[in-house]
């Protein structure tokens, strides 16, 4: 089952992203912050496939250091960023730095939950491809005798 | 008047007693610092010095030109019908007018026999008029000394009364300058606090015409082009022209001290070929003497202060600026100068501290009502999906909808936030038992059982305050909660609240906090602390604690505290956090008692 981290500091927002990806079939975990997501992320047995993070939460760059501790955990690990208003500049950032994309909490008349869904499923794709060419590569070494790192 | 009597007297040694009767009258004249006062001496120890019956000392009035007697001594001055004498060369204006027409004294041992004499009194016979001449030479009164019998005075008593007038001439002089010493002082601190900028202005027109003695003054400022002067003050002529009366730069003597950046002074205007005699109230013939300044501000050439006399009435009589008037008007001309570049720079720092006031208020309120807005609409898409699928379940329903409840009360939390920063300054204050009031704010704040202990030390027999409830219980609870916040869920928690009174030995061990009670109360303090054992607060942050905006949380406004603030503000008290870094957190309000007296203890 694929396996995703919900990490926000704001309860209700955190509640109803995990509820509406558990709907799609998910397995959701939640984090209330930088310190519980990260210590998740480094703590689990399996790398998450794919992690929610709320840009501002301790601080300016909480959104930001959980990226980059997913992305030392496992390299195709996808982060989608949710900023609320005024935080577009930090999102972007957080994407010049591997994450997947980036969804604006607030946009009028869009169903910002559909869009984070079609996002989620698209990385998760993204994700699937990366494994397989990585497997694909490694089979290729091992025909070869030459090892690539996992 | 308190001139000691037989201060100046006759002696039997007439040369040694009356030059030691000088030395101590003149050193006397000289520790007066009343104008009228001084006249007053000068006269009773003229007419001791000399055996005068009766005397007056009369001074130049500069705004009409008249000789006004200031001060009489002698019988019968009640019935005089006028202490004005118009000053004219017309045969029998009287040898006082003459005095101050010519600057020289005058003596006259039969009054009956003297062409110049203009009776008051049918008893006089000897009369001496000794002029009060300023620095620059010119008189600026009279001193006349009367006697009933014929040829009293010899020239000793000139040569006296001369020599004392010349001291009490020196001693108005001090007297002046000393006053527009004192003037300026107090313009330049008036100036250096005033935040209207048109009071201001208004001031300093006032003061320059008064300490010049000038008919009228004006303040002129330069457009922003520079190409001309507008009048944003006016002294007591030009007053009601102000925004409306402008110069072309270069035009007229005003403009010219605008165009030049230097001062202008003209003893008679209709001499300078720059004159157009372009000022409104009177008409050309009437102005007399012109001076002005610039006024310069760190940018350049800000506008132009002036004074102008009129022609005097008198014959004679000529009022021109002085090299002192002139180093006057440049001193207030700087002193505006400065007080308009204070004002612009605070302005400034102002504004820009409001625009990132409001810049950082926007982006947290978007960043906080965007947050609990996206959960709304999330919790409001589930509860579509549960309506619209086959998994409707009556417990999830309910459940979504408390938690879109709980998302809308986080939304009017953050308006209630903004509607009490900006509300916190209006009180109605109602006179309260403190302690009961805060045992009532704090059981409702922390309910009991919870994981944080809570000590209350309430000190009996408190005076009473004046307080409103609803919003002193807003600032308490909001630093209870703010304890609680930061105590986090670390054990042993502990919260202390206390009262009692604000006295000299609470003063001395909180030295920084600087509260005194107002004059007008004087009914002593009372003090409620807010005490816990969490982290503190960091030095560096003990001063921006109370400011909108500061948290040291990424979640919330960071108003709560400059709310409290504005609360015990409105309170006419003051709050301070005296905790120690490591040691916990300390606050203390202290707030004025009620001056009735009445205490807790009587009440109860």
């Amino acid at each position: 089952m694929t396996r995703l981290l919900v990490i926000d500091d704001e309860v209700e927002v955190r509640a109803a992203v995990a509820r509406r990806l558990t709907r799609e079939g998910f397995d959701v975990t939640t984090a209330e912050g930088e310190i519980e997501g990260v210590g998740l992320i480094q703590g689990a047995d399996r790398p998450f496939d794919l992690i929610t993070t709320d840009m501002v939460m301790e601080d300016p760059d909480s959104g930001i250091r959980t990226l980059e501790a997913a992305l030392s955990r496992d390299l195709f690990t996808e982060v989608i960023v949710l900023t609320a208003y005024g935080n577009v500049n930090g999102a972007v950032e957080c994407m010049r730095r591997g994450a997947f994309d980036y969804v604006e909490k607030n946009i009028p008349g869009v169903d910002v939950y559909e869009l984070l869904v079609m996002k989620v499923n698209l990385a998760l794709e993204r994700r699937r491809n990366s494994q397989s060419t990585v497997k694909h590569y490694a089979e290729i070494g091992r025909r070869h005798g030459v090892t690539f790192p996992d | 008047m308190s001139t000691p009597d037989g201060l100046l007297q006759r002696t039997d040694s007439p040369s040694h007693g009356a030059l030691d009767s000088f030395y101590r009258a003149s050193r006397f004249l000289a520790s007066i610092l009343d104008l009228d006062e001084l006249l007053g001496a000068l006269l009773h120890e003229g007419l001791d010095a000399v055996g005068g019956t009766r005397g007056f000392v009369a001074l130049v009035n500069r705004s009409n030109g008249d000789l006004e007697l200031r001060i009489t001594a002698g019988r019968g001055w009640d019935e005089m019908p006028t202490r004005r004498l118009p000053i004219t060369d017309e045969p029998g204006s009287g040898i006082t007018v003459r005095v101050v027409r010519t600057g020289e004294p005058y003596v006259t041992g039969d009054v009956r026999r003297d062409e110049h004499y203009r009776m008051f009194f049918p008893d006089v016979r000897s009369e001496i008029a000794v002029p009060l001449l300023n620095r620059d030479g010119r008189a600026m009164g009279v001193l006349n000394v009367e006697c009933e019998t014929v040829d009293a005075f010899d020239g000793r008593d000139l040569q006296l009364l001369l020599a004392l007038a010349n001291q009490a001439a020196i001693a108005i002089s001090v007297t002046n300058s000393r006053a527009r010493e004192t003037m300026l002082i107090e313009v330049g601190n008036e100036l250096a606090t005033c935040s209207n900028m048109d009071e201001l202005f208004s001031r300093v027109v006032h003061s320059a015409t008064e300490l010049l003695r000038a008919d009228d003054g004006a303040l002129f400022q330069l457009n922003s082009d520079g190409e001309f002067l507008l009048l944003r003050a006016g002294g007591p002529l030009l007053a009601d022209h102000a925004g409306k009366l402008t110069y072309r730069i270069g035009e007229g003597l005003t403009g010219s001290t605008a165009r030049d950046g230097l001062p202008v002074r003209v003893a008679n205007v209709r001499d300078d070929s720059r004159w157009r005699g372009l000022y409104p109230p009177l008409p050309a013939d009437m102005i007399e003497s012109f001076l002005a300044a610039p006024i310069f501000v760190p940018d350049g050439m800000w506008g132009v202060l002036r004074v102008l006399r009129r022609r005097p009435a008198s014959y004679g009589i000529r009022y021109d600026f002085t090299d002192r008037d002139e180093e006057l008007l440049e001193t207030l001309g700087r002193q505006v100068g400065a007080a308009i570049a204070q004002h612009s720079l605070l302005a400034r720092q102002l504004r820009l501290e409001r625009m990132a006031a409001w810049g950082e208020m926007s982006a947290r309120s978007a960043h906080m009502i965007g947050n609990k807005v996206f959960a709304l609409r999330g919790q409001l898409s589930e509860l579509e999906h549960l309506a619209s699928g086959d998994a409707f379940s009556r417990e999830a329903v309910l459940a979504l909808s408390q938690r879109s409840r709980q998302s809308l009360h986080s939304l009017e939390e953050i308006l209630a936030d903004f509607r009490d920063f900006l509300t916190a300054t209006y009180v109605e204050p109602k006179p309260c038992v403190l302690n009961t009031a805060v045992e009532s704010i704090v059981c409702e704040t922390i309910p009991e059982g919870g994981p944080i202990r809570v000590e209350l030390e309430l000190a009996p027999e408190l005076p009473m305050v004046s307080l409103d409830l609803r919003r002193f219980s807003r600032a308490l609870s909001e630093l209870l909660e703010n304890a609680v916040t930061h105590l986090g869920k670390a054990p042993n928690s502990r919260i202390t609240v206390r009262t009692g009174l604000w006295d000299e030995e609470e003063r001395r061990t909180f030295p920084q906090i600087p509260f005194r009670l107002s004059l007008a109360s004087g009914s002593g303090a009372v003090r409620i602390e807010v005490i816990d054992n969490g982290p503190g607060v960091p030095l560096e942050n003990k001063k921006k604690l109370f400011n909108a905006f500061f948290t040291t949380r990424a979640r919330g406004m960071g108003l709560g505290l400059s709310i409290v603030k504005g609360i015990v503000d409105a309170h006419s008290g003051v709050i301070y956090e005296v905790g120690e870094e490591g040691e916990g957190a300390r606050f203390i309000i202290i707030l004025p008692a009620l001056g009735d007296k009445a205490s807790e203890g009587n009440l109860k």
